[in-house]
């Protein structure tokens, strides 16, 4: 069998548009390789990025259980030092609440599971703006025909 | 005051590349002027994942001799509109300067 969308693009694109519907005050991007300019690009910020992609079929006869990872880098500013860490907490847990045991409804795909995640406030001798980002990690399983990786 | 802090002073007072400034003591007080060299260094922050951050770093050298005490963090210093708090102290090695990393407060 074979498609137009691939599984893992069906699955980041599912994250993406499920972050910027539930998070309409967050600029949702994907996949930027540019770095985030903490004092002229609009925070708070989300970068979505694909990772690994693991493939196992030994779940199931016919089909291949694959788990597509991602990250998510959090970007958050504010007018003091605790009130960027209290920003780049609550950016991080609206995250989590928005995709964490979330299951898309594109066929094929499953549901989302936290991996965890790293905190970073800049220091002042890089930023003079308080700032700071986050990492956080995500898996997402998703089920296609053997050898057949597509969503449609 | 000896041939480098003459050359400090002469630096500040230079409209080309000094600039007035006024300091606070975190203790509070009267706003005091001061000349200030300033610098913004904007660069790439080690980040976390494979996007990283870039912000600008706002740095002012001031002598020490223009303040009534020696600058330590939780000081403010203003210029144009803008008010920092100073976040780190940096003396040079004869105590002449001193360079103050800051936070924009406001």
């Amino acid at each position: 069998m074979t498609g137009s969308v691939p599984l893992r693009e069906a699955g980041l694109a599912a994250i993406a548009q499920r972050l910027t519907s539930i998070m309409p005050g967050v600029v949702v991007e994907r996949a930027r390789r540019a770095p985030v300019d903490v004092d002229t690009d609009t925070l708070p910020r989300l970068i979505l990025r694909g990772e690994e992609w693991q493939a196992d079929e030994t779940e199931e006869p016919g089909l291949t259980h694959y788990r597509l990872a991602f990250s998510v880098t959090g970007f958050a500013s504010a007018s003091t030092d605790l009130a960027a860490e209290q920003a780049l907490s609550l950016l991080h847990a609206q995250l989590v609440e928005a995709v964490a045991g979330w299951t898309p409804s594109t066929p094929g795909l499953g549901d989302v599971a936290e991996q965890g995640a790293e905190f970073s406030l800049y220091d002042s001798d890089a930023s003079a703006r308080p700032a700071g980002e986050f990492l956080a990690r995500f898996s997402m399983l998703a089920i296609g025909p053997s050898g057949g990786p597509w969503a449609s | 005051m000896t041939a480098f802090d003459a050359a400090m002073a002469t630096l500040l007072a230079d409209p080309n590349m000094g600039g007035d400034a006024e300091w606070q003591a975190a203790a509070g007080g009267a706003w005091q002027p001061v000349r200030v060299l300033l610098s913004t260094p904007a660069e790439l922050v080690p980040g976390l994942g494979a996007t990283s951050g870039r912000a600008i770093a706002v740095q002012a050298t001031i002598r020490a001799a223009d303040l009534t005490q020696p600058p330590r963090r939780g000081d403010l210093l203003r210029w144009a509109g803008s008010t920092y708090r100073v976040e780190t102290v940096e003396p040079d090695p004869l105590g002449l300067t001193c360079r103050l990393g800051l936070a924009r407060i406001s």
